[in-house]
């Protein structure tokens, strides 16, 4: 089983690490975006690269809790779509707050308690059922509001761009985000997750209630999604369907990319992260390369299939191994 | 199943037709007639029966693909069944240019475009083992984006007008008083179905694409090279969709991207109304039939309602949520 080939500890687990690939592409994209991209190091540069992969990585972490629990979740992109054009329709300039937070319960009850329930305690198919709620949350969006449109008041979403007493809004964000991942982290309910994940069957016989566990890690990776929407909110400032669509497809190929295998139980969150940061940054090079936008759409789903590909290369390699 | 109680005859056939999936959705389709005759008046007439089933052709051929592919198992899905039609949507139109004469070289063209399209699919799920709905969804973005820059929004030429007559026509047959008209779409499904039905039952195809869906290490024992029929399966999907497109082309006349967009979630609802599963290796073309048509009658219905889009598409999506509901439910605890 490919004990015995030589090489020190440290490269073998390096070598059977699941974000180590993700972290050696993330190494040679830095060095591409280094020369494309004029001053990349400078605080300007970072605060951009920062603001473009917030909703990104948030999303792709929303997405990595659901992947490792053994479900996943194809309305992701629609939600955030739902999001944008339900709070920003019913949006004046003294009710921001309020309609944050009816969004947020809105998310909670689609992404989290619909799809949760759905999946976990009547055991839908996970894919196709995402498939139809996103259908749903994409048709209540274009109901609303069918051209894009709505009102975001600028003095909420400036935020975002100039920060908050200096300190860069996507950061504030990205650190209540690993605050609150650490927390949950720290929780029996994330370890029932991977068990969940990994061997339904056995964590069942070993009294974890899958049904609960499965709907609670819908519900954990709502928290982030609520993150993302904020984001994506802020910084198209509108209601539009389209806003969402391309996270669903991403943040899929981000978590896969991070290391985390579709059929559950594997991988960190931190993959996740990584594998979010490899996107934005191909996603840069494409940005910053004048492509004509005829071939971006083109261009961006050659990169999620490819990366997509890449990713399938290790398991199908280890999966060699295991017959030999 | 407990109790040995002799029962009435008719509560025997009452089970039986509960428990076949293509009964409930041939009997979904007539409530839903019935309903539209409730809404308008006239809906069920024989013409307008007619126009139902010739719009919900296209739709059927894709099911037809989508069939194919879910029925070959290991959670098989095409998403990418819209880019092939619409591949054969502009290929068809570039290539034609509103000539009969180009119409066969056209066709053959979408055909193998549409299979290549397909065969894609088919390695990246067979060989790479990504998730199908993943693999298909990427790829039919991809190929959409590439027609996008290919065509850069001016789509050249149009059906010709014998594509015209087959997608549009109708075959009349006199009947006393009676003139029966018959679009000549409606008549190349019976066919197709026909074939199908044959193909999938009696002949070594249908054996090895069930077995392949059934029980993917036993066929391989059996020594079937199961990955190679996965791959065709999906190469067939892509080469369907196509031809459902050239001749969407003769239905419609003049050639445009957005045409497939709403075919895509149609069809995968199609297959699971028919109660084809998604664990493959079950499941019949006869119960896509039925949900083709009950999809274009639900729209139909909807459309003579004047439902805005967006709230059709919640409705769409309900519809499919409340099936998996009734067909693929497993409660736990």
């Amino acid at each position: 089983m490919g004990s015995a080939r030589g090489g020190s500890t440290f490269f073998r687990s390096l070598g059977r690490s699941t974000t180590f690939p993700a972290l050696l592409i993330l190494a040679v994209l830095l060095t591409a975006n280094m020369v494309l991209q004029p001053r990349f190091f400078s605080v300007r540069g970072f605060n951009m690269n920062l603001m473009m992969f917030t909703p990104l990585i948030l999303a792709s972490m929303a997405q990595g809790v659901i992947v490792i629990s053994g479900s996943i979740d194809m309305s992701l992109g629609s939600a955030i779509s739902m999001f944008t054009i339900f709070t920003s329709y019913f949006m004046t300039d003294s009710n921001v707050g309020w309609m944050l937070a009816a969004g947020f319960v809105l998310i909670f009850a689609t992404t989290g308690l619909l799809n949760g329930v759905a999946i976990g305690k009547f055991g839908l198919p996970a894919f196709i059922t995402t498939y139809a709620t996103s259908a749903i949350y994409l048709g209540l969006a274009k109901y609303i509001l069918p051209q894009a449109g709505g009102y975001v008041p600028e003095s909420f979403y400036k935020v975002y761009r100039i920060g908050l007493r200096g300190v860069p809004f996507p950061l504030l964000v990205l650190l209540l985000a690993f605050l609150i991942y650490w927390g949950m982290s720290r929780t029996a309910v994330f370890r029932f997750i991977y068990a969940i994940g990994s061997n339904e069957e056995g964590a069942y016989a070993s009294g974890i209630k899958v049904a609960r566990i499965r709907v609670l890690a819908h519900l954990f990776a709502a928290v982030f999604l609520c993150l993302a929407c904020l984001c994506v909110l802020m910084t198209v400032a509108s209601g539009d369907w389209r806003n969402g669509q391309e996270y669903t497809l991403n943040s899929v190929a981000t978590v896969v990319i991070g290391g985390i295998a579709l059929t559950g139980g594997k991988g960190t969150i931190l993959g996740a992260i990584f594998g979010a940061l490899i996107l934005g940054l191909l996603n840069n090079i494409i940005f910053y390369s004048q492509l004509s936008s005829y071939y971006q759409i083109f261009v961006k789903g050659m990169i999620v299939l490819t990366s997509l590909s890449f990713a399938a290369i290790p398991l199908l390699m280890r999966k060699r191994h295991a017959v030999l | 199943m407990g109790e040995v109680t002799v029962k009435a005859p008719a509560w025997r056939i009452l089970k039986a037709i509960a428990n076949d999936k293509v009964t409930i959705a041939f009997l979904m389709v007539a409530v839903l007639f019935v309903v539209g005759e409730i809404v308008v008046p006239g809906f069920i007439s024989f013409s307008h029966v007619m126009t139902v089933l010739q719009a919900a052709f296209f739709l059927g051929l894709m099911s037809l693909g989508q069939t194919i592919v879910v029925i070959s198992g290991k959670e098989g899905l095409d998403l990418s069944v819209g880019s092939s039609m619409t591949v054969g949507v502009l290929l068809g139109a570039a290539l034609i240019r509103g000539q009969d004469l180009n119409l066969i070289q056209a066709v053959a063209a979408v055909l193998v475009a549409g299979f290549l399209v397909g065969l894609v699919n088919g390695l990246g799920v067979a060989y790479l083992e990504i998730a199908p709905l993943i693999m298909t969804l990427s790829w039919g973005i991809v190929v959409e984006g590439a027609m996008l820059f290919i065509t850069r929004g001016h789509y050249p030429g149009k059906a010709s007008p014998l594509l015209e007559k087959i997608g549009q026509g109708s075959l009349s047959i006199e009947l006393g008083p009676v003139l029966l008209q018959i679009p000549w779409v409606v008549i190349i499904w019976i066919l197709i179905i026909t074939a199908v039905q044959v193909m999938l039952s009696r002949t070594s195809v249908g054996y090895v694409l069930y077995g392949v869906g059934a029980n993917d290490r036993a066929a391989e024992l059996l020594g079937i090279r199961t990955r190679r029929v996965r791959i065709i399966a999906y190469g067939v999907s892509g080469m369907l969709s196509a031809l459902s497109g050239i001749l969407l082309l003769g239905y419609v006349q003049n050639p445009d991207i957005a045409l497939s967009g709403r075919y895509v979630l149609l069809c995968v609802i199609a297959v699971i109304i028919g109660g084809i599963s998604f664990g493959g290796g079950g499941g019949s073309y006869l119960g896509a039939v039925a949900g083709a048509i009950f999809l274009q009658t639900l729209l139909s219905i909807l459309v003579t309602l004047q439902i805005k889009d967006g709230l059709r598409q919640m409705i769409t999506g309900l519809v499919l949520l409340m099936l998996l509901f009734a067909y693929t439910r497993r409660t736990r605890r």
